[in-house]
């Protein structure tokens, strides 16, 4: 690394110093930002180089929570995924586990049942909003405002309550089975979500949004920080709500629909500002969108089977299989390749905040310090998502 | 004469007592209220487990933070680290002296009272830079500029706040009054705070909020960035320099700092009771009533307690005030800081000493006087409220941001007509 | 089984498929005559079309997908070690027509490299210095081509067939715990950390010792025939010590 053989060189670190005329001298200093910082959203280490207070270089130093997960993929039954899976994006292991089981069933040439279905899509969106709701509010959290995330919160605890009765689990849930789902809702499970949907949507969201939207300080500190170019979010890969608060249309559950948003249309939230406030935006909007598809999925909840009960020793034919889902923070897949055992021989996750957090050190250049904050929050990353 | 000395230094043990444990009960006082209002605003419950409704959590948190190890990384600077908490300290103390809670509780009634408040003030800066360079820490660095900018920063317009305050003692003051004030002798205001709570006992409720309430919210709002509280806290901003300034202190040091912190709170909060809300004066607090009913020693017992009640209740209400905004507001960022300071606060203070001097020059009653300046003082504080978003660009920015403009540099200097053409640019 | 098909007409996505999938493989023609000769198409689950060229040709395809047929994103990259060869596997994205194209390349197993497509897209920069780090690919003017997710000074590539130890560290021992088996063997614990030869994950170890009675590719090829050749693997994997060293890099010496 150059920063770190520049500081053992003496010439190279004078080189650091420059003069100007009057023959002060200035440096410019190297601040390490992580891994344990309260706001890098995780273990991501930034080495900044600063100037004063502004940004002049940064680098990114992830690792630190790498588990090895695709080789664990490699080494477990292809049934055993979902759990394992779980852990890659933590604030949405139910997206995860339907990506690893949708790609076994793409795999295969199966399809999950109706109700099993609709219910995938009821959770999903459960754990967008869920998703949301953390980064909207870690996000007035790394601005400085406290009371944004405990009120979002509230609702996240409900989510994962209703996660709970309905996997025994809230955090990793080991729910998605291939081809199908593991329990069926349980009694009552849809008064609650409905009943929560309405609170959610007349009442606590409205309340979060006024403390944030239209505050002075909020909107000075990200409308027209970190902007992104429509074309330079499609030459970086972004997806998810980085590339459609830069108007640019990318959603896989539009272009691509699977499972039951083929027959639940999707409305994309698009914003066209590019800068950390339109992204902000975004998420509030698709919060409201999701709580809309949970309602039509729930109007439209077939009865049936939940489960094509697959064999635990499953050993899908040879073949390969990319396989995209729409989580939070953007385009999920896996690439996987099944040699016909019952273990993946490969399967390769594209992790959306991996990939977002690559434009990273282009948005940072020039900025202050507050607003690296401010620019690293809303591009969302989690680290388990970018280190797997 | 032996009576006087006798009644001297009971009146210094008492007030040092009192301002000593006052200060060391409100900081504890106010970290448990602090937390209990943020629970309040939050959703949640606060301290709930030592004590009835947590009371005693401060108790405990005090405990800890003596019984903790002194610790200090092996590359500090000792001299300035270990004299910053004390530097930071030692003047929130003395400041409390000149604080009239009452007209026998005041450590001090010196003559040059604001002047000893804001030159107290200012010392904090030391402490604070000390710490940030003495911690050898690049986060306690940064957080020691930034304070020392910042603080410096809003030294000014709350020294130009308070003197449209003053201004306003000179006006009130006999020499001035009348039609044709004597400008020999008027325009000499008292700058000590015995003598402006006076002055704003004639009447009882002419309170200088009334006259001067932008001298008061600029005051105020300086008040936040002096303590270093949000939306000002960027020298300790948690999120981006993980504490600051106070990132390698523990224990002890940690706590004098935490004290500090809070005692400011109470100071600025006193100061504007004091100089804006007419000090200890309030319903019962007639010191003629009391000695006439009780005699003189219960009787100025009682009003003292009358008195200080009041002003502590005042005090309460601007404390409550800090820990609210705290809960509301996220952080400025550092050049918004100083534009907001630079470019908005101290040119309105400016403006403001301007029309309450011209208003020496007006030969008419004092009546008239006081009233045409609150007028247009508090035409100058909704202009300043509601035209806040005009200065700030925030409205344009917030419009342009619901209309989807892209938020290139500059963009929100574009006309109407240039920022539709840029909607439509690059989308596929 | 109970499993249910695809159904083939009922789902309007099917047929948008078919069509869509057309009208990609027409455009790819563009693609067979930049190469000279019809490089293989197959159609792939989910939409998407994948096809293979060769590793020389991968930066001008690549150019010719992104301007003359509108692949915006590179979405993915991926290797993948096939023991004979490695595969870099480049997924990308058009928007405006909504397709999704799988570009596949064959390496040699000995010296995997290949051309970068950093120039063209810049999102390749961090995708393909994972895989670099994870399987070991060399791409080949990449101006920042280091370990991203592991460590700087990782021996070996995890996602090759034939990694199978814990990697050999020549730092000094993290912890002051001593070996349980050295304090009792009484034998001066050395100030480095052990090479510790690590177990074989359930799917390897089926693969590589087929006569285990296991569920997997070992005994589907045991009976049918079919599946990937075990043998093929075996050959390259030193089994006995469970871990073997990696041929790229140098052979680790050991600070005394």
């Amino acid at each position: 690394m150059t920063l770190q053989t520049n500081q053992g060189d003496p010439d190279a670190a004078s080189a650091l110093y420059t003069e100007d005329a009057t023959g002060l001298r200035s440096e410019e200093m190297i601040l390490n930002m992580g891994p344990q910082h309260p706001s890098t959203h995780g273990v991501l280490r930034l080495v900044l180089t600063l100037d004063g207070e502004t940004v002049m270089q940064c680098t990114p130093v992830m690792g630190y929570l790498h588990r090895g997960m695709e080789k664990t993929f490699e080494n477990r039954p292809y049934m055993a995924g979902p759990r394992y899976i779980d852990n890659a994006d933590y604030l949405s292991p139910m997206i995860n586990e339907v990506c690893y089981a949708g790609a076994v069933e793409q795999i295969m040439g199966v399809e999950p049942p109706p109700r099993a279905q609709y219910i995938r899509v009821i959770v999903q969106e459960l754990e967008r909003i869920a998703s949301h709701l953390v980064a909207v509010g870690t996000y007035g959290l790394d601005l400085g405002a406290f009371t944004p995330v405990l009120w979002a919160f509230r609702d996240r605890e409900v989510i994962l309550d209703l996660f709970e009765a309905l996997s025994g689990h809230r955090f990793t849930h080991n729910y998605m089975r291939v081809g199908g789902v593991l329990y069926d809702l349980p009694k009552g499970w849809i008064q609650q979500c409905e009943q929560w949907a309405t609170r959610f949507v007349d009442k606590n969201l409205p309340e979060l949004e006024g403390l944030l939207t239209g505050n002075e300080i909020f909107v000075s500190r990200t409308r027209g920080v970190g902007y992104i170019d429509p074309q330079q979010a499609l030459a970086y890969a972004l997806t998810g709500p980085m590339t459609r608060a830069s108007g640019v249309n990318f959603d896989v559950r539009v272009q691509r629909p699977y499972g039951a948003y083929r027959e639940i249309a999707v409305r994309p939230q698009l914003q066209t500002g590019g800068d950390c406030f339109a992204r902000y935006r975004v998420r509030m909007d698709e919060m409201v969108e999701s709580v809309r598809l949970i309602r039509e999925a729930l109007d439209k909840l077939p009865s049936g089977p939940i489960s094509n009960r697959s064999p635990i020793a499953l050993r899908p034919p040879r073949g390969e299989t990319y396989y995209s889902v729409e989580t939070g923070r953007g385009e999920e897949s896996i690439y996987m390749i099944s040699d016909g055992s019952e273990y993946p021989y490969r399967a390769k996750l594209r992790a959306p905040s991996f990939v977002n957090l690559q434009i990273l050190p282009e948005l940072l250049r020039g900025n202050k310090i507050g607003d690296v904050i401010a620019i690293l929050g809303s591009i969302d990353i989690v680290l388990g998502d970018v280190d797997r | 004469m032996s009576a006087d000395i006798l009644g001297t230094i009971v009146h210094f043990i008492i007030t040092f007592l009192f301002s000593l444990l006052f200060l060391m009960g409100a900081a504890t006082i106010l970290s448990y209220l602090d937390r209990k209002v943020q629970a309040y605003a939050q959703d949640r419950y606060g301290p709930l487990h030592y004590g009835p409704a947590g009371l005693a959590q401060p108790v405990l948190d005090v405990g800890k933070l003596l019984l903790k190890e002194d610790m200090r990384a092996s590359a500090t600077d000792n001299p300035l680290f270990w004299l910053a908490p004390m530097v930071f300290f030692a003047p929130v103390l003395a400041a409390f002296v000149v604080l009239p809670f009452s007209p026998y509780l005041t450590g001090a009634a010196l003559a040059t009272g604001v002047i000893f408040y804001v030159a107290l003030s200012s010392i904090d800066v030391i402490g604070v830079f000390m710490a940030g360079w003495g911690a050898n820490n690049k986060y306690a660095l940064i957080g020691g500029l930034r304070s020392a900018a910042q603080m410096i920063s809003y030294e000014l317009p709350l020294v130009l706040a308070l003197v449209g305050a003053v201004m306003l003692t000179s006006i009130i003051a006999p020499a001035c009054a009348g039609a044709t004030p004597d400008l020999n002798t008027c325009g000499v205001g008292s700058i000590s705070f015995t003598n402006i709570v006076n002055a704003q006992l004639n009447p009882p409720w002419l309170w200088f909020i009334l006259i001067q309430p932008l001298g008061l919210l600029v005051y105020y709002i300086c008040g936040l960035a002096e303590t270093n509280r949000s939306p000002f806290d960027l020298p300790e901003a948690e999120s981006e320099l993980v504490a600051g300034y106070l990132t390698e202190f523990s224990g002890l040091r940690w706590a004098m700092f935490f004290l500090g912190e809070y005692g400011n709170m109470c100071i600025v909060s006193a100061v504007a009771t004091v100089v804006f809300l007419g000090g200890w004066s309030g319903p019962g607090a007639n010191e003629g009533f009391w000695v006439g009913l009780l005699g003189g020693f219960f009787g100025q017992v009682v009003f003292n307690a009358i008195a200080a009640f009041w002003f502590i209740a005042k005090m309460a209400i601007f404390l409550f005030a800090f820990l609210m905004v705290r809960v509301t507001l996220p952080r400025l960022r550092a050049d918004q800081l100083m534009r907001f300071a630079w470019l908005g606060l101290i040119p309105l203070t400016l403006f403001n000493i301007l029309l309450t001097g011209a208003l020496l020059l007006i030969p008419t009653d004092t009546n008239v006087k006081l009233i045409v300046a609150g007028v247009a003082n508090w035409l100058l504080l909704f202009i300043f409220v509601f035209g806040f978003r005009r200065l700030t660009g925030v409205g344009k920015k917030l419009k342009q941001a619901q209309e989807g403009i892209p938020a290139i540099p500059g963009a929100e200097r574009l006309s109407a007509k240039e920022a539709k053409q840029l909607t439509g640019a690059g989308t596929p | 089984m109970d499993l249910t098909p695809r159904n083939g007409d009922s789902v309007s996505l099917v047929a948008f498929d078919r069509e869509h999938i057309n009208q990609l493989l027409t455009s790819l023609a563009e693609v067979d005559t930049l190469v000279g000769q019809p490089v293989p198409k197959t159609r792939m689950g989910g939409g998407a079309v994948g096809i293979e060229v060769a590793p020389e040709r991968l930066v001008e395809v690549a150019r010719v997908l992104r301007d003359s047929l509108g692949f915006e994103m590179l979405t993915c990259v991926s290797g993948v070690d096939f023991v004979d060869h490695i595969q870099s596997v480049y997924h990308f994205r058009s928007l405006a027509s909504n397709w999704l194209l799988q570009v596949r390349v064959r390496l040699s197993a000995d010296q995997p490299e290949v051309d970068s497509l950093i120039g063209l897209y810049p999102s390749a920069n961090w995708l393909e210095r994972e895989q670099y780090d994870m399987v070991g690919i060399i791409y080949k003017g990449h101006p920042d081509l280091r370990r991203i997710l592991l460590d700087d000074d990782f021996q070996g590539f995890p996602m090759r067939r034939n990694f199978r130890a814990t990697p050999i560290t020549l730092h000094d021992r993290a912890t002051t715990q001593v070996d349980a088996e050295r304090a009792i063997s009484g034998e001066q614990q050395r100030n480095q950390e052990r090479i510790v030869s690590k177990h074989l994950g359930q799917g390897d170890e089926e693969r590589i010792h087929p006569g285990k009675p296991t569920f997997g590719s070992a005994a589907v090829y045991l009976e049918t025939g079919q599946g990937l050749l075990p043998g093929d693997m075996q050959g390259d994997v030193e089994t006995e010590h469970g871990y073997e060293v990696n041929t790229d890099n140098p052979t680790p010496t050991r600070k005394s």
